[in-house]
C-alpha cells in the first residue's frame, strides 16, 4: 500500500524558496506563474514570453518568434502577434506572503504591541498597577496610610512612599537601575552570603518606625528592614519572618566568628540590657556570656543550645525559704494546694504575677505571735515596725481590746491588758526573749486550728540576720522572687495550658529549695516544637529581632522626615 | 540505519540524564543554598535571562554558516535542554509561587506559553514526521498545491470525460455537489491531525450510494475517482500534520521575543525598584 502512495513526481525546474518573503497569488490553485512576485511583493506577470525578431537572409522585415521555454510549456501554437507582442498573456494577481514572511511579520507585530502596551502600561494611571509586585499588607494599605504616603512622597505615587524610583517616573527609571546595578546589586553583590544590607528604602521606613539599632551591635552589618519584612506578598497582615533570615547569620560560623569578635572589643554596656531586667519585669540578674549569643544555630530542633539557665546551672538566689514539695504535698497541708493559688497569670495570660505574702501567704502564715489572740497578728514587711509593734504590745492589745474584743469601760479595758500581759510573759517570760524568738525562731509547728500555721518566728521563712549594733533591728534580707527567668525570649503561658499542665513542663513535686529553677529542659519544647512533634518552631515564636518595640508615629508633619530620618536610638 | 538509531537514542538519553542532573541540581542549590544567599532571585533573573538571550537567538546559528560552531541539529537538541533546564530556573526564579503583580504574571503567562508550546513543538516534531511517513504520499508542503492541483485536473477530467452524452449525469452530479470544493483545498485538517477517519468513511458511504446508481461500465471511472479522493484525503493529512509543524511556532517564537522585552522591562524596574537605587 506506501508503495502505492509515492511522493508526487514535480517537475525539476520548478524549485519553489520557501524562504522568500512572496510568492505568486495563483499558488494556491497549484499554478503559479515561473517568474513570481518581485522581492518587494510585486506581481510581475506579463506574457509568456518575450518574443525574439528573427530576420533571415534576404528578408527585410523578419517574423517574431516565441521564445517560451521548454519548461513553460514549448514555443505556442499561435505564435507572437504581428506587433512582436506575446499572445499568452499571464493573468495578473496579488502576491501573497509566504508563511515564513508571515511569522517574521507575527514576530514584528508582536515585539511593537508588546512595546506599545509596556508604554500604555507605565502612563501616570496605569503605571502603580503595572508595576506593583503584589498587594501590600492591611496595615500599609489602609486609607490613613496611603493619605500619609502620598504626603511623603509629594503627591507623585504611593509607590514613592517607600520606592524612591517611584518618583520621578519611568523616564529616570533607567538611570536608578543602572546606578543599583553599580551599587548594591552588581554582579559580585549578588552572590554575596548574608542578609540584605541596609538600604536607602530603609529611610522610608524608618520615617515611621524610629529606631534602627534593633540587635546587638556586634552584628557584622545593619541590615534592610524589607530582608524580613517581606511586602507585597498578600493583602492580610505581613507574613511572618521565615526562620531562614535568622539562620542566614546564626547558621553560619563565619559570621557567628565575626560576630564574636566584634563583641569582644565592645563595652557591656552596649548591648542591650536584657539579661538585667531593664524593663522586663523583676529578673535576677545576669552576666552577659562571655562569647555574647554567637553559638551556630540552624533549628530549634537540632542545635539549639540548652536553655542557659539549665546549663549553667543557674540557682535561684532568692533569700525566702520555700519548699515547693511541701506545699504541693498531699496531707501536709490544711487544703490542697495548686500552683495557680500562688501563681496568677497577668492580664494577658504570658508570664506570672509577682507572688505577694498579703495575697498568697498570709492564708495560711498568719502572724500570730499570741496564741491566746488569734486576731492580733505582727506587721509584715518592715522588722523596725514589727519591733516598735512589740515594744507597744500595752497599746495593741488595748485598741485590739477596744477595736475588736470591743471592751469600751477603761477598768474593764485595764484588766484585759493586764490579763493579756500576764499571759505573753508566761509564754516568753520577757520582752527580749519575745522580740528574739519572733525575729529569729525557725522552729515550725503543727497546725493549730487546723488553717494557719502557727508563727515561730520570721526565720522560718526569711533570712534574718542580728542586730548590727545594740539599738537596732535585725535585719531581714529582701526577698526578691523573680518573674521571669528567661527573658531573651518570650513565652505565652495561657497558650500552653491548652492540653498541658504546669506540672508537665515544671517539675516542683521534688523540689524542697528555693534555689531549685524548675524550669524545663529544651527538650521538654522541642517534644511539641520541632517538625515531629508539629508545633510552630520559627525563631520568632519566642525571640525577637528588634529589642525594644519600635516607636510608630503614623500622624502628621511627615514632610521632610524621608530626606532628614530621626538619628538611630541609641 | 539501526545503529543511527541507536546513535540517536543513546544521545538522547544521555541528554536527557545530563538535564535531569542539572535541574537537580538546582533544586538542591534552590533548598540548601537560597536562606544563605537573600538575592538569589536577582541571579537567578540574571542567568535566566542569558538563557532565554541563547534560547531565543540559537537561530542565529543558522544565519552564520561560516562560523563552524557544529552542526544545526546538534544546536537545536541544545536549545531543547536549555529550554527544559529554564523552566526550573523559572520556578526558583519565582520562588515557586505564582507571581501577584501585573507585569509579572504577564510574564510568567507569556513564559508558561513559550515553554508549553516549545514542549508541545517538541512532541509533534518527534510524533509528526514518523506519522507522515507511515501514512505515505509525503509531500512537501510548498508543493501541496500543486500537488492538490494535478488531483483535481485529474478529477475534472475523468467526470468531464463521461460527459458524453451517453452516461448518466449521476457521476457529474455527484462530483460537482460532492467532490467539487472538496478537490480545490486543504479540508478536514482537524480530523487529520486528530486521526479521524469520519471524512474518509462519509466519502466511502457516498462512493458506496452512487454506485447503485451508477451504470456497470461506469463502475471503474468511479472507482479511479474514489482512489484520486482518497489520495487527496492523504494530501489533506500531510497538509495538516505539516501546517501544524509549522504553525506552532506563531507561538512559540513572536511571544519569545515578547518575553524578552518584557523582561528587560522587569529587569528596569526591580532594579530601579530596589533598595539599591540611589
Amino acid at each position: 500500500m506506501k508503495n502505492d502512495r509515492k511522493f508526487p513526481e514535480f517537475a525539476s525546474h520548478e524549485y519553489v524558496r520557501p524562504n522568500l518573503n512572496w510568492e505568486c497569488g495563483h499558488t494556491c490553485e497549484g499554478c503559479p506563474c515561473r517568474i513570481g512576485p518581485s522581492p518587494k511583493g510585486k506581481c510581475r506577470a506579463t506574457f509568456e514570453c518575450s518574443p525574439k525578431l528573427v530576420v533571415k537572409a534576404g528578408e527585410s522585415k523578419g517574423h517574431w518568434t516565441c521564445t517560451r521555454p521548454k519548461s513553460g510549456g514549448g514555443k505556442c501554437e499561435g505564435g507572437p502577434l504581428p506587433d512582436g507582442t506575446c499572445c499568452n498573456a499571464i493573468p495578473k494577481c496579488r502576491p501573497r506572503r509566504t508563511l515564513r514572511a508571515v511569522r517574521k511579520r507575527a514576530v514584528i507585530f508582536t515585539c511593537i504591541a508588546t512595546v506599545i502596551l509596556l508604554l500604555l502600561g507605565l502612563s501616570r494611571p496605569m503605571r502603580d498597577n503595572l508595576v506593583n509586585p503584589g498587594p501590600i499588607s492591611s496595615v500599609h494599605a489602609s486609607e490613613h496610610f496611603a493619605r500619609v504616603h502620598m504626603e511623603m512622597s509629594g503627591g507623585a505615587s504611593t509607590c514613592a512612599a517607600c520606592h524612591e524610583g517611584a518618583k520621578d517616573g519611568p523616564g529616570s527609571w533607567h538611570t536608578k537601575a543602572f546606578g543599583a546595578f553599580k551599587e548594591g546589586l552588581a554582579p559580585a553583590d549578588l552572590i554575596k552570603r548574608g542578609p540584605i544590607e541596609s538600604s536607602t528604602m530603609d529611610k522610608s521606613c524608618l520615617a515611621c518606625h524610629q529606631g534602627k539599632d534593633f540587635h546587638q551591635p556586634n552584628m557584622p552589618a545593619n541590615f534592610a528592614c524589607h530582608e524580613c519584612h517581606r511586602e507585597h506578598g498578600t493583602s492580610g497582615f505581613m507574613p511572618p519572618v521565615d526562620n531562614a533570615y535568622c539562620i542566614a547569620c546564626h547558621g553560619d560560623s563565619d559570621l557567628m566568628a565575626k560576630s564574636r569578635d566584634l563583641g569582644a572589643g565592645l563595652s557591656p554596656h552596649a548591648f542591650p540590657d536584657k539579661t538585667s531586667g531593664g524593663g522586663e519585669g523583676k529578673v535576677q540578674p545576669r552576666e552577659r556570656p562571655e562569647g555574647g549569643y554567637t553559638d551556630v544555630i540552624t533549628a530549634f530542633h537540632t542545635d539549639h543550645p540548652e536553655f542557659r539557665q539549665i546549663r549553667e546551672g543557674i540557682k535561684d538566689t532568692n533569700t525566702l525559704k520555700f519548699n515547693h514539695a511541701v506545699h504541693m504535698g498531699k496531707g501536709t497541708m490544711p487544703r490542697e494546694l495548686n500552683c495557680a493559688d500562688c501563681h496568677e497569670q497577668d492580664s494577658r495570660g504570658e508570664y506570672q504575677l509577682p507572688i505577694t505574702y498579703e495575697k498568697h501567704c498570709r492564708e495560711c502564715h498568719t502572724l500570730q505571735f499570741d496564741q491566746t489572740t488569734p486576731g492580733l497578728t505582727l506587721p509584715h514587711g518592715d522588722p523596725y515596725y514589727v519591733r516598735a509593734f512589740l515594744r507597744s504590745l500595752n497599746i495593741q492589745y488595748e485598741e485590739f481590746g477596744r477595736d475588736v474584743e470591743g471592751i469600751t469601760r477603761a477598768e474593764d479595758l485595764i484588766r484585759y491588758i493586764r490579763g493579756k500581759r500576764e499571759t505573753i510573759e508566761g509564754q516568753y517570760e520577757t520582752g527580749e526573749k519575745l522580740e528574739h524568738m519572733v525575729f529569729f525562731s525557725d522552729q515550725g509547728k503543727k497546725f493549730t486550728d487546723g488553717q494557719r500555721a502557727a508563727f515561730t518566728g520570721c526565720a522560718v521563712c526569711h533570712d534574718v540576720k542580728p542586730a548590727e549594733s545594740a539599738n537596732a533591728t535585725p535585719k531581714i534580707e529582701k526577698v526578691g522572687v523573680p518573674t521571669r527567668w528567661m527573658t531573651l525570649g518570650k513565652f505565652d503561658h495561657s497558650l500552653h495550658q491548652k492540653g498541658l499542665t504546669c506540672l508537665d513542663c515544671h517539675d516542683v513535686m521534688n523540689s524542697e529549695l528555693t534555689s531549685d529553677l524548675n524550669l524545663p529542659s529544651i527538650k521538654s519544647c522541642i517534644d511539641c516544637h520541632s517538625p515531629q512533634g508539629g508545633i510552630d518552631h520559627r525563631c520568632t515564636s519566642c525571640h525577637t529581632y528588634h529589642n525594644h518595640s519600635s516607636p510608630f508615629s503614623p500622624l502628621g508633619g511627615m514632610e521632610g522626615r524621608i530626606e532628614n530620618p530621626p538619628p538611630p536610638k541609641k | 540505519m539501526a545503529k543511527k538509531v541507536n546513535e540517536i537514542i543513546r544521545r538522547r538519553f544521555a541528554a536527557l540524564i545530563l538535564t535531569a542532573f542539572v535541574v537537580a541540581g538546582l533544586a538542591s542549590a534552590y533548598v540548601l543554598l537560597a536562606p544563605h544567599y537573600p538575592r538569589h532571585p536577582y541571579l537567578s533573573g540574571w542567568v535566566l535571562l542569558a538563557v532565554m538571550l541563547f534560547l531565543t537567538f540559537f537561530n542565529l546559528r543558522k544565519k552564520v554558516p561560516f562560523l563552524r560552531m557544529g552542526s544545526v541539529g546538534f544546536w537545536l537538541q541544545v536549545h531543547i535542554y536549555v529550554g527544559l533546564i529554564s523552566g526550573a530556573l523559572f520556578f526558583a526564579h519565582i520562588g515557586f509561587s505564582w507571581p501577584n503583580g501585573l507585569l509579572n504574571q504577564v510574564i510568567a503567562v507569556i513564559f508558561a506559553i513559550v515553554f508549553v508550546s516549545g514542549l508541545v513543538g517538541l512532541w509533534i516534531s518527534r510524533a509528526f514526521p514518523k506519522r507522515l511517513t507511515d501514512a505515505g504520499f509525503e509531500t512537501p508542503f510548498e508543493r501541496m498545491p500543486q500537488a492538490r492541483n494535478i488531483l483535481r485536473e485529474q478529477a475534472e477530467a475523468l467526470v468531464l470525460a463521461g460527459v458524453d452524452g451517453q452516461t448518466s449525469p449521476v457521476i457529474s452530479g455527484f462530483y460537482t455537489e460532492k467532490l467539487g470544493l472538496f478537490f480545490t483545498k486543504p479540508r478536514n485538517l482537524r480530523a487529520h491531525l486528530f486521526r479521524a477517519q469520519s471524512p474518509q468513511a462519509t466519502h466511502r458511504s457516498q462512493f458506496d450510494e452512487i454506485r447503485r446508481y451508477a451504470k456497470k461500465s461506469e463502475l471503474g471511472l468511479l472507482d479511479t475517482l474514489s482512489e484520486l479522493v482518497e489520495r487527496k484525503h492523504l494530501l489533506d493529512y500531510q497538509y495538516a500534520l505539516q501546517y501544524t509543524l509549522r504553525v506552532w511556532l506563531f507561538a512559540h517564537i513572536p511571544l519569545s521575543y515578547s518575553l524578552l522585552i518584557l523582561s528587560v522591562a522587569h529587569i528596569i524596574v526591580v532594579y530601579s525598584f530596589s533598595g539599591s537605587a540611589p
